[in-house]
């Protein structure tokens, strides 16, 4: 188990410094799909199959796609210079570098696990601690279940919230790329089916 | 489970009544426009105008007074009754902008009332919110709405550019918010504030060992709230963006999100983290102080208006942020009026720039404010004194609320931001005045002055009403007073 | 003992989309995409402090935090392409119309 997760978080924090360093954004594309995958398998040894599944389904499925179609619509150019970023890489990594290490070690004393008592048969205990052990003796729900019972009773509010701002973004990505072109021709169905003969030819003299 | 959440939909009334009238003006809006392109925006801005009306009778004849609505995720209380009507207020002003705004900007999108709609409705759900997820989920759906109308002007590169630095520092500051909140929950196990505010009890001042991963979060939380209320040190993008944005959006911008972020503030750092008090006390402070200094700095090399109004509500957020650092609830107070006062007086300087719209399009530059007074004596003396308020002259209604924040932070013992407040104040008086001069006293060339256009009824209404508020609402302030006083006793 | 490590994982993947928004000379849509990437190293927080934790809370808002995301990036994009179609470039260069 430590070796997978070992294994997939190298290759998504190394995809994700390929996404920004990539020259060609169509690479950079196919690489944040590349962390997209990476942190869903993470998310499997977590034991949440739900949401590795709906990573996949959303974050690759939608998102990575949308941008790819974007990237595809709009004519990048292809970046020969390589040397603009490490200008900046020492003052800028430096301060990541301080951000990462004060974040870390201001929080590593926290997160001791308790693995003091074994209450339970041990059973993926490296991933899990061990006090939740208990937890397996009642009925046991899938983590969508689990979800279920939860978003659509009590935490109502946030589903209503989640559909108005797709609302909202649907709206807005339509008024703002919709071009009602004048030259394109199209059909008014109601308007064709209005017509009255009588009325559409007449004599001229 | 129908009679469980019952309750929650009766302290929902307004925000319901909102989101019902959006939708049949949506509705009216999709399936009728066919034939009435000309007329619709006017339509839907007058039955916007009016829903907005309705709304806000309903809230303020609202009998729940005190609630805890849709299982600890909302709250309804004296601040939020308080703010919602300042933001319905202020909306109602921006459509009564816009009537004569979108026929001459050739904005024919019905669309955009209803997202100035939409992003009302995200504010007062906002300034209601009493959990992380909802928190970020309303600031995200009036981001979200933000966005959109700032791009708004699509054959416009100013617009475009402005929308997206908009929607990227946006989306930043949202991630900012996000971590905080995320290690916040890992660190505590809950999102809602009142939640975390029992849990920090007695978690003392000088515990720096408990205290400090929380202050970790409370750091990048207190960071993203002040990027997104462009206090300095992070206001760069909003010059460019208030800019860029069409005026009417950017009076929306300066005032009602503002409004609902500082009841965001005051409700996470008062409610939530007030035993960090002396942690997040320092942050403010510092910000404060470097709004005030860099809102009267900046605006001193500013050509033009919207650059120059952008930086002065970086200054008066600064004035706001002290109330927020004082800690008291005098403090508070002083916030709610400045809020109601700059509100006034933001709703007034943009309808006199609005107001000066010549045949060629509107003011760009200071320089086209030069001679109002021969072209308009009536516009020169009202931006004259709103400009005089802004600055904190005696009579006026800036003066009063700056009066009170400055006793408060005095009375908390900020002397140094008290101090400095004022020290900003006469730097910004200067290019106030300078202005003025400008409009007044400039030399009228023999070139023809172009003549502005004429208000129309709305503007001349609102410029009105809000010039009286500027001027006399030191005559009788105690409405103002209690009422600022009643949204900050629900703190207490 | 794996809550640390994923917290790592996340806190780099969050880090890495902050450095990608600022350190970014080439062209937008790297900016849209670190922003993406942000909201990832979020979303991986969330959820392993809610496995940790044993809450259901940091799943449920992982999931509308997944869901925003989606929305803001079709915003994102949708002001992207309007920007493109006017000035026919996403390089970061052009976009000093407005100086600052």
């Amino acid at each position: 188990m430590n070796l997978f997760l070992a294994a997939f978080a190298a290759l998504g924090i190394s995809s994700s410094i390929m996404v920004i360093r990539a020259n060609n954004p169509v690479y950079s594309v196919l690489y944040l799909i590349l962390v997209f995958v990476n942190v869903s398998g993470i998310l499997i040894l977590q034991g949440l199959d739900f949401f590795a599944m709906i990573f996949l389904v959303v974050y690759v499925g939608a998102i990575a796609v949308l941008f790819l179609f974007v990237v595809m619509m709009l004519n990048i150019k292809v970046e020969e210079k390589q040397e603009s970023m490490l200008r900046y890489l020492p003052v800028g990594g430096g301060i990541g570098l301080i951000f990462f290490l004060e974040v870390v070690i201001g929080l590593d004393k926290e997160f001791v696990p308790l693995n003091l008592l074994s209450l339970g048969p041990s059973y993926e205990s490296e991933i899990l601690p061990e006090y939740l052990h208990w937890g397996e003796t009642l009925a046991q729900k899938t983590g969508i279940e689990a979800i279920g019972q939860v978003i659509y009773t009590y935490y109502f509010y946030y589903f209503f919230m989640a559909s108005f701002i797709l609302l909202v973004a649907m709206i807005g990505a339509i008024l703002l790329t919709l071009h009602n072109d004048p030259k394109v021709k199209r059909q008014e169905v109601f308007e064709q089916n209005a017509r009255e003969f009588s009325r559409t030819i007449q004599k001229a003299s | 489970m129908f009679y469980l959440f019952e309750s929650d939909f009766l302290g929902l009334i307004p925000e319901t009544f909102l989101l019902l009238g959006l939708s049949a003006l949506l509705g009216y809006g999709v399936w009728y426009e066919k034939g009435r392109e000309s007329d619709m925006t006017s339509h839907q801005l007058w039955i916007g105008g009016l829903c907005l009306v309705f709304t806000f009778i309903l809230l303020c004849e609202s009998p729940l007074m005190n609630m805890i609505l849709c299982y600890n995720t909302l709250i309804i209380d004296g601040m939020s009754a308080f703010l919602k009507s300042l933001i319905l207020i202020s909306t109602l002003c921006i459509f009564g902008l816009s009537f004569a705004y979108l026929p001459q900007e050739r904005i024919k999108a019905f669309e955009f009332i209803i997202l100035l709609l939409l992003a009302t409705l995200s504010l007062m759900l906002m300034v209601s919110s009493y959990d992380f997820i909802s928190l970020y989920l309303a600031i995200e759906f009036q981001s979200l709405g933000l966005y959109v109308l700032a791009a708004l002007k699509r054959d416009n590169e100013y617009s475009t550019e402005a929308g997206l630095k908009y929607f990227v520092l946006g989306a930043f500051s949202s991630g900012f918010l996000l971590f905080g909140a995320s290690l916040i929950y890992g660190l505590t196990g809950t999102t809602n504030f009142e939640d975390l505010g029992l849990l920090f009890t007695g978690v003392g001042p000088t515990d720096l060992f408990t205290q400090g991963s929380i202050v970790v979060g409370l750091l990048f939380l207190s960071v993203a709230f002040l990027f997104k209320v462009s206090a300095a040190p992070f206001h760069m993008w909003s010059p460019d963006v208030y800019e860029g944005a069409p005026t009417v959006i950017t009076a929306f911008f300066s005032i009602a999100p503002k409004l609902a972020l500082f009841g965001v503030l005051i409700r996470v750092f008062y409610l939530g983290f007030f035993d960090f008090l002396f942690s997040w006390q320092q942050i403010f402070f510092f910000c404060s102080l470097a709004s005030m200094v860099f809102g009267s700095f900046g605006a001193l090399g500013q050509v033009k208006i919207k650059r120059l109004l952008a930086f002065s509500s970086i200054g008066h957020v600064g004035y706001m942020l002290i109330g927020l650092a004082t800690g008291t609830l005098q403090g508070l107070q002083g916030i709610f009026l400045y809020l109601l006062v700059y509100m006034i007086m933001t709703i007034n300087a943009f309808s006199v720039v609005l107001s000066l719209r010549t045949r060629e399009g509107e003011p760009k530059f200071l320089l086209d404010l030069k001679n109002l007074n021969l072209k308009s004596p009536i516009l020169a003396i009202t931006l004259s004194i709103t400009l005089f308020s802004m600055a904190g002259i005696p009579p006026l209604a800036g003066f009063l609320s700056k009066f009170y924040l400055f006793f408060a932070a005095l009375d908390a013992s900020l002397y140094s931001l008290a101090i400095l407040g004022v020290l900003s104040s006469v730097i910004s008086c200067f290019y106030y005045i300078s202005l003025i001069k400008l409009m007044y006293f400039h030399k009228a060339d023999e070139v023809e002055l172009k003549p502005i256009l004429p208000i129309d009824s709305q503007k001349g209404l609102l410029l009105g009403l809000s010039f009286f508020g500027i001027l006399f609402i030191f005559l009788y302030p105690s409405p103002f007073f209690l009422l600022s006083h009643a949204a900050a006793l629900s703190f207490s | 003992m794996s809550l640390i490590h994923s917290l790592h994982v996340s806190f780099v993947v969050f880090l890495l989309g902050l450095v990608g928004i600022y350190l970014n000379r080439k062209n937008i849509i790297l900016v849209l995409m670190s922003i993406e990437l942000m909201l990832l190293g979020i979303n991986l927080n969330l959820l392993s402090f809610s496995v940790s934790l044993d809450d259901l809370l940091g799943q449920v808002f992982a999931l509308f935090i997944l869901t925003v995301a989606a929305a803001e990036s079709a915003i994102g994009l949708a002001i992207l392409v309007i920007y493109f179609r006017l000035r026919g470039t996403i390089d970061i260069e052009f976009i000093r119309l407005m100086k600052g």
